[in-house]
């Protein structure tokens, strides 16, 4: 009885990438890295974390509690697993600087 | 929401430190998810089938009243849904929809749809844009091999969890850049022809795009103010700089240092 499936005629995957060369380069292996290469201290500001959330706790909470354990300044997810909530943990957005105080 | 969901888990990607940049991004990636509906009465295969034709393709949606956006009708997609199981009311469903959707509100809504009510049970997301469930980690892994590296400096463990963020930037259509370009590009600059080495087919005006090193590190996140073949015909500005991800330094400056007196903010 079960097999249902629809499928809409767009397909939410894209699949092959092309690309036309405007300037043959080179590129000097003095500054940055291949992704692949990057050293562990710039991983950490250039990375993420495939991360299996468990039940329970929210995205906010687990980012976190990963953030904490890396050590990192920022974290953020990418798109709320709780229905209803959207957006960047709460406790990592950078507060606004204290208004200038003059009496 | 503030106690948590305890029905809901899959994979979560955390972006770390500058990579927190491209988030907006991989909200907008279509996700998959498997998840149980509970319907509260009866309702037979092909009702439901037709019900699940309903939303199929482009659908409206309402955001739940405790969302953080705002109450406005937003289209939203479903690409496909597919009954996985079925157990009387109990519907194991898996569905891809576009990147924002409500699941639990799009359970609701087919419960109105099909006349009878339900509701989500359960919820586990498998895929986010190009990145699949395969590969996921838990947070017991990650502790591990945080602790790993902190004793022994052995970083394999961590290395293999912690992905460079271009791995989930692989939907969003690419401008490859000259090394010569980059170092503006981090200062804000926008983007001209002269410093393009490659470029995407299939980028429009107005879309996402990401420009890259040689090296396929990411820069930053541009609007495209060009279709691939206008970036081909002609020249001046080609894509907007957006968000920059990579910090300046990285690579030497080598704007304005041209012969010509051209003017400096229009570089590339």
């Amino acid at each position: 009885m079960v097999g249902i499936l629809l499928r809409h005629s767009t397909n939410p995957w894209p699949t092959e990438r092309e690309f036309v060369t405007l300037r043959e380069a080179d590129t000097d292996p003095r500054y940055g890295s291949r992704p692949e290469e990057r050293p562990m201290h710039d991983l950490l500001n250039y990375g993420y974390i495939p991360l299996d959330k468990p039940r329970g706790p929210t995205s906010g909470e687990i980012t976190e509690r990963v953030r904490r354990m890396l050590g990192v300044e920022r974290a953020g997810h990418g798109g709320t697993l709780v229905p209803g909530g959207w957006g960047r943990s709460r406790c990592l957005r950078t507060p606004p600087d204290p208004p200038r105080k003059s009496y | 929401m503030g106690g948590g969901d305890p029905a809901v888990s899959g994979l979560l990607p955390i972006l770390l430190g500058r990579a927190t940049k491209a988030s907006e991004e991989i909200h907008t990636y279509p996700k998959e998810y498997i998840c149980l509906l509970r319907l509260h009465e009866e309702v037979d295969d092909h009702a439901l089938e037709w019900g699940l034709s309903q939303f199929v393709g482009e659908f409206y949606q309402t955001p739940p009243v405790r969302s953080n956006v705002a109450r406005q009708v937003r289209k939203k997609e479903l690409f496909e849904a597919e009954v996985l199981e079925r157990d009387g009311r109990d519907i194991l469903l898996r569905m891809i929809v576009s990147g924002g959707t409500y699941v639990r509100k799009l359970c609701h809504d087919l419960g109105l749809v099909l006349g009878v009510g339900a509701h989500m049970v359960e919820l586990r997301r498998v895929r986010v844009g190009p990145k699949s469930e395969r590969g996921a980690v838990t947070i017991q892994q990650l502790q591990r091999a945080v602790w790993q590296y902190r004793e022994s400096r052995d970083e394999k463990g961590l290395r293999s969890i912690i992905r460079p963020i271009e791995e989930l930037l692989e939907y969003i259509p690419r401008i490859i850049i000259l090394d010569s370009a980059v170092d503006a590009i981090c200062h804000g600059a926008h983007l001209a022809r002269p410093g393009i080495a490659q470029v995407e087919t299939r980028i429009t005006p107005g879309a996402t795009v990401g420009i890259f090193t040689l090296k396929g590190e990411i820069v930053a996140i541009a609007r495209a103010l060009k279709s691939t073949e206008g970036m081909l015909r002609e020249g001046g500005i080609i894509a907007k700089t957006d968000r920059v991800l990579m910090t300046r330094g990285t690579y030497p400056p080598k704007w304005g240092k041209g012969k010509s007196k051209t003017s400096w903010h229009t570089t590339y």
